[in-house]
């Protein structure tokens, strides 16, 4: 959609041109605000700690680089004096696995969830609508440690503590309240009387649910997945409380552990979190290039 | 044919019972830092033992976050837990950890073990000591000497006018790197002569005249006259990341730190750093550390054999070629100094003799210490009086006294 | 063929409470029990280190909170880093959105791109800017200084003052990419022939987003504004690891202290968990409120357009 064309057809290649500049500068401006930081996360996992100490003059990729903090990362690396064991060892494998089934699928359930509750939200009539859609909001700003004494207590009853399950199950609860308030903003965007025309045809609500309003709402879809994924993935308190061990331990409590008694193992942590970066860059560029093609090819009619 | 088929089944399930029974699971709880380090050793223990040991790290204030949401429910994060200097305050007063005294008396580990004194609250042993570490201070020698100065000063008025001379030469802009908080105030008042508390807890820094008042003032100076890098008070970084990146001369350390001060892969201030036994009277204070078993653990006796072997000679060992930290057997540290392991032995040994503990035990010592930390850090930013900070400081003490007792 | 009504009506019921019900049940059993338990606790003086049965004691920790004025002290500052990070925070989303909703090569790119901070976890945000923002060696200090825009380098968070401006900053940095994913969302979403009916008509672009885009994104928008606003006013992690940092914890920065730092304090610090418990209700309540005069100015507003 192109919002700033004064008509279809450009008026010339050059007007053409002139917007793709403007575009282009806003991108790299964008870029360098995002970007910028992250590039120094990654220079820090390829320098030296003298290279990092350097004033003033710093140099912006370093002299000697070197790929020992991520063979540490992996390995448990050296052990030599100063106090250096990579805390790691052995988990970051796992606690990328974790984290990657967890998010997953806790955005899985919550969006597909979250359709359907958002669609009821927004186009079905019933006796204290306002009431429940109320109920599963109102917790939504409680600060997450107010409710985890009790929370722990139930889970650990449950038999839950430290097994991706219990994670999940958390997940999704605390994602829903989101999901449902956006998918029901997104399902209320689509024309109305398509719904119409289909149950006039006989169609049934899932049978509307199914090859209408899951279609039409794609982008919304993406959007809440995305979030979810993102808000599990960057999630510490959580995984702090209810794993344990590396069966369910996720990644941003074993990126806690650089933080030693005296200093933080800087190029291993922005090592680590190049790491973590990686699987949900690639998963958001996969969602991007899919809801880009789905766009292009117009809107069902 | 079905109920032959359920016996059989039933009793290959019985046969492999006990197999299970015999490896045996404990989980420990601990910071990064009490990892054994050896895993060579770990597995050999395991082996022999038959015991399947789980590390759970985490950071050290998400050690205390999730004892004590486990605590609230009454149940155990772990079997075995690693106490840090705060734990009396933060885990054995939340009455989470088991009294040793039974299992000492039954299986005892050896007398060899210094500073079981610190982990005994009310009669009951809480935890086998680990490791030692004094606060201790190291300093760059070559940049002194540029000053004009060949030894460390005596006392903390000459270490000042040492670090004058140091920022006004230009040799050092900010020559002491101490942070904005609690143990840099405890550091001078300790090592001036004032003992801070007495045996009935009672806040004797508060006092007249004390030598924990002109602590304070000194302290103060300090950041005004920026004899401390004010990135200090900016709170991203520490007095040690300060240090090693080459700003400072003085140095709140431990006893350890000259090993990463001379690391010049670590350290601008390499290989210049030595320790100095601390000025004036010169008593500093120990962070020790130690292992315990949580209270509601199943398998005390399987943890016991733990920490017979965690404190046992070869892990102590490899601990302290690891992470630097000082073992708690005095018979493993006469070892490794024979070996010539040992930084700076005769100033450790030096500082050894002039102690003087704070009292940790306290079970309000946690809020208290961090509050400290608050109001040096306004007083810092504020330019707050000395004499007022100190007296806000004792009121902060007898509050919680009076909340906790 | 006549429609049966009431067939349709009872079919819907089962539809919604089929769709409806676990989750209801979920939600209850698992936000709102916890939930309920700790406003019990907060009504009690509980406290983890004193070792006694927690006693009933109505209001008085609310009371207790509410007089003290470090309450309002840290209220005040929390309402100012969502003062200043929220405009900035939906300024540069909505200018992002509406320009990765344009055509160009590589959009898929520069779109996931963009998101990257919001995937950095939240403790190695806090140590990246630390570094960043060093006075002795840090990035920006050299990068400032190569360009020659400085002649010294500057120790940026020293004063408590423009410590909260890069908290907004920072704050801003890590979270723009959630209301960017909304309204990119939102803007999908507009019918396209709306706005070739509004070119038609010879509509300019700027009236054609005053007019037909903003009214139709102003659900997404509201979403996005409250939730922004409930994580700016509960910010917790970049304060702690930019302000009250260095490895050992505990002590807290009193000049950046905000809400979620103040809870932290009472219910994990000081283990005075029913006065915890009571602050956290409070800081509900607070959030509540906006959030409420947020969605129904805002979003009734846009449903009823």
């Amino acid at each position: 959609m192109i919002y700033f064309n004064k008509s279809q057809m450009p008026l010339s290649f050059n007007h053409y041109y002139i917007r793709r500049i403007w575009i282009y500068l806003f991108c790299a401006i964008a870029l360098l605000w995002a970007i910028g930081p992250i590039y120094w996360i990654f220079v820090s996992s390829i320098s030296t700690r003298m290279e990092l100490y350097a004033t003033p003059i710093k140099s912006w990729f370093p002299s000697e680089p070197t790929w020992d903090a991520y063979i540490r990362l992996f390995q448990g690396g050296g052990k030599y004096r100063g106090g250096d064991v990579s805390p790691t060892e052995g988990l970051m494998w796992k606690s990328l696995f974790n984290t990657l089934f967890v998010s997953i699928v806790s955005a899985a359930f919550v969006t597909f969830l979250s359709t359907n509750a958002g669609y009821v939200f927004a186009r079905m009539k019933f006796k204290g609508k306002g009431v429940i859609f109320f109920f599963l909001m109102l917790m939504m700003p409680l600060p997450l440690w107010v409710s985890i004494i009790a929370l722990f207590f139930m889970i650990s009853n449950a038999g839950l503590i430290d097994t991706l399950t219990g994670m999940i199950l958390l997940f999704i609860v605390f994602l829903l309240p989101l999901g449902i308030w956006l998918m029901s903003t997104f399902v209320r965007e689509i024309n109305p009387e398509i719904e119409e025309a289909a149950i006039v045809d006989g169609c049934n609500r899932w049978q509307l649910m199914r090859w209408i309003i899951y279609p039409l709402s794609k982008s919304g879809m993406a959007a809440v997945f995305l979030v979810s994924l993102l808000t599990v993935w960057n999630n510490f308190l959580l995984p702090l409380i209810f794993t344990r061990s590396p069966d369910s331990q996720m990644l941003t409590v074993v990126l806690s552990l650089f933080v030693g008694q005296y200093e933080v193992a800087w190029e291993d942590m922005a090592a680590a979190a190049v790491v973590t970066m990686l699987p949900p860059f690639l998963i958001a560029l996969f969602f991007q290039r899919f809801l880009i093609r789905g766009m292009t090819l117009g809107a069902v009619k | 044919m079905q109920s032959i088929k359920n016996a059989l089944l039933s009793l290959f399930l019985l046969a492999l019972m006990p197999a299970a029974l015999h490896a045996e699971k404990i989980t420990f709880l601990t910071p990064s830092w009490g990892a054994p380090p050896d895993k060579a050793l770990l597995e050999s223990f395991q082996k022999e033992s038959g015991i399947t040991v789980e590390i759970q790290s985490v950071q050290n204030k998400d050690l205390f976050s999730r004892t004590q949401i486990a605590a609230a429910t009454s149940q155990s994060p772990a079997d075995v837990i690693f106490l840090t200097q705060e734990a009396p305050s933060n885990l054995v007063a939340i009455d989470m950890m088991l009294s040793l005294n039974n299992l000492q008396s039954k299986d005892p580990l050896g007398n060899d073990l210094t500073g079981q004194e610190f982990w005994n609250i009310g009669g009951e042993q809480f935890g086998v000591p680990v490791y030692a570490q004094l606060v201790m201070m190291d300093y760059n020698t070559d940049r002194l000497k540029r000053a004009g100065f060949n030894t460390p000063p005596s006392s903390w008025s000459e270490l000042k006018s040492m670090a004058e001379k140091l920022k006004s030469s230009g040799i050092d802009k900010h020559p002491i790197a101490m942070k904005s908080s609690d143990w840099s105030w405890y550091l001078m008042a300790l090592s001036m002569g004032d003992p801070m508390f007495d045996n009935d807890f009672k806040p004797i820094f508060a006092n007249k005249g004390s030598k924990s008042r002109v602590a304070m003032k000194m302290l103060l100076e300090f950041f005004s006259e920026e004899l401390i890098s004010p990135e200090i008070v900016a709170g991203t970084v520490n007095q040690h990341s300060i240090f090693w990146s080459g700003t400072g001369t003085f140095h709140q350390g431990w006893q350890g730190s000259i090993r990463i001060g001379n690391n010049a892969k670590k350290s601008k201030q390499a290989p210049h750093v030595a320790y100095m036994v601390l000025p004036g009277v010169g008593n500093t204070w120990s962070f020790p550390a130690a292992i315990g078993i949580a209270k509601f653990s199943t398998n005390v006796e399987a943890s016991w054999k733990f920490i017979r072997w965690y404190t046992g000679k070869a892990n102590q060992k490899s601990i302290y070629k690891a992470f630097g930290l000082y073992p708690s057997r005095s018979s493993v540290a006469a070892e490794l100094n024979d070996e010539g392991l040992v930084d700076g032995y005769s100033q450790i040994l030096a500082q050894s003799k002039k102690v003087n503990e704070l009292p940790r035990q306290a079970l309000w010592w946690g809020p208290f210490t961090a509050k400290v930390s608050e109001e040096i850090l306004t007083a810092v930013q504020r330019g707050a009086d000395s004499d007022k900070t100190v007296d806000k400081i004792a009121v902060i003490w007898n509050e919680l006294k009076s909340e906790y007792e | 063929m006549p429609i049966d009504r009431n067939r349709g009506t009872r079919q819907d019921l089962v539809f919604v409470a089929v769709i409806l019900l676990p989750l209801i049940i979920l939600v209850g059993i698992l936000i709102y029990f916890p939930a309920i338990d700790s406003l019990i606790t907060s009504f009690t003086n509980e406290n983890l280190r004193i070792r006694r049965l927690p006693k009933f004691i109505g209001l008085k920790n609310y009371s207790k909170l509410i007089e003290n004025s470090e309450f309002w002290i840290v209220t005040a500052r929390s309402l100012l880093v969502v003062s200043l990070t929220l405009p900035l925070e939906l300024l540069i989303s909505l200018g992002l959105a509406l320009l990765l909703t344009e055509v160009f090569p590589g959009r898929a790119m520069v779109r996931t791109l963009v998101l990257l901070p919001w995937m950095l976890p939240p403790i190695v945000n806090g140590f990246l800017w630390g570094w960043l923002l060093n006075g002795e060696y840090g990035a920006l200090n050299g990068l400032l200084y190569q360009m020659g825009i400085i002649d010294e380098y500057v120790t940026w968070l020293r004063n408590p003052d423009t410590q909260i401006i890069w908290v907004a900053v920072v704050q801003t940095w890590t979270r723009f990419a959630f209301p960017t994913i909304i309204l990119l969302a939102g803007l999908q979403s507009i019918p396209k022939d709306l706005l070739d009916a509004a070119k038609v008509d010879g509509a300019s672009s700027w009236q054609s987003f005053k007019n037909i885009v903003l009214p139709l994104l102003m659900p997404s928008f509201a979403v996005a504004l409250t939730i922004e606003f409930i994580a700016a006013f509960q910010i917790f992690d970049v304060i702690w690891t930019l302000t009250a940092g260095g490895s050992a914890g505990g002590a807290i920065n009193p000049f950046t202290k905000t809400l979620m730092l103040y809870n932290y304090e009472l219910v994990f610090r000081d283990l005075r968990i029913g006065l915890g418990a009571a602050l956290s209700y409070l800081i509900l309540f607070l959030s509540l409120g906006v959030a409420i005069v947020f969605v129904t100015r805002l979003y009734n507003q846009a449903v009823k357009s």
